[in-house]
């Protein structure tokens, strides 16, 4: 995507500013997301707690849980940010009449970019095992379809 | 694929609220670079543990 924006600018500076706009429009919305995530999940986590330290217990591994995925999202925001003093650095020195570091612009806007994409690997490899663990659930419980012998609703499925 | 293309592609797959900023960054010929995104929210959510974990026992 931050590529083929590029493509459609003539204008170096600017389509670095464009690609790393976008970037940072999505790790925006990523960050929200993550929280909500987070938040709902050690809500739940609490919520099925019987005890106060069995709370807090259940919470903590929802905060271990989530650890790598804050720490890929800190990895692309540095180096977002690493991009964004690139590019300031580049529109300082077109200002001043000198020929601005392009190269240090793509090289911070790919390092952003490889930084992103390691943030999208953890959320899929975040979501596989949340699905892994929840196929494992069902398969561990008796399933009342197989046990009455007739067709029952359960959580939806028939 | 043109950028306004992808950006359809991208209100389909993701929303509006992030196709409109796209559309924005796009369309404006050289823009500002945008507020740097939040810094990580894990620390502050672990700190109102307490907190949740008070409101689900009814105590302080």
């Amino acid at each position: 995507l931050i590529a083929v924006l590029a493509l459609g600018c003539a204008d170096p500076i600017g389509a670095g500013i464009k690609a790393a706009n976008a970037s940072r429009v999505f790790l925006a919305e990523g960050s929200a997301w993550l929280a909500a995530a987070h938040r709902r999940d050690r809500d739940a986590a609490v919520e099925r707690a019987r005890t106060p330290e069995e709370a807090r217990a259940l919470a903590a591994e929802v905060h271990a849980a989530y650890r790598p995925l804050w720490d890929a999202y800190d990895d692309a925001r540095a180096a977002q940010l690493a991009a964004g003093a690139a590019l300031e650095a580049a529109i300082a020195a077109e200002a001043a009449g000198l020929a601005p570091s392009l190269g240090r612009v793509t090289a911070a806007l790919a390092e952003a970019a490889r930084a992103y994409a390691a943030l999208e690997s953890a959320l899929v490899a975040f979501r596989a095992r949340v699905l892994q663990r929840a196929s494992w659930e069902r398969s561990a419980r008796p399933d009342p379809v197989s046990v009455a012998g007739r067709p029952i609703l359960v959580g939806g499925r028939r | 694929m043109s950028p306004l293309e992808v950006i359809a592609l991208v209100a389909e797959t993701f929303g509006p609220t992030i196709a409109r900023a796209l559309e924005e960054t796009v369309r404006t010929e050289r823009p500002d670079l945008l507020p740097p995104p939040p810094a990580r929210l894990d620390r502050e959510i672990e700190d109102e543990d307490d907190a949740v974990i008070a409101r689900r026992f009814g105590r302080k």
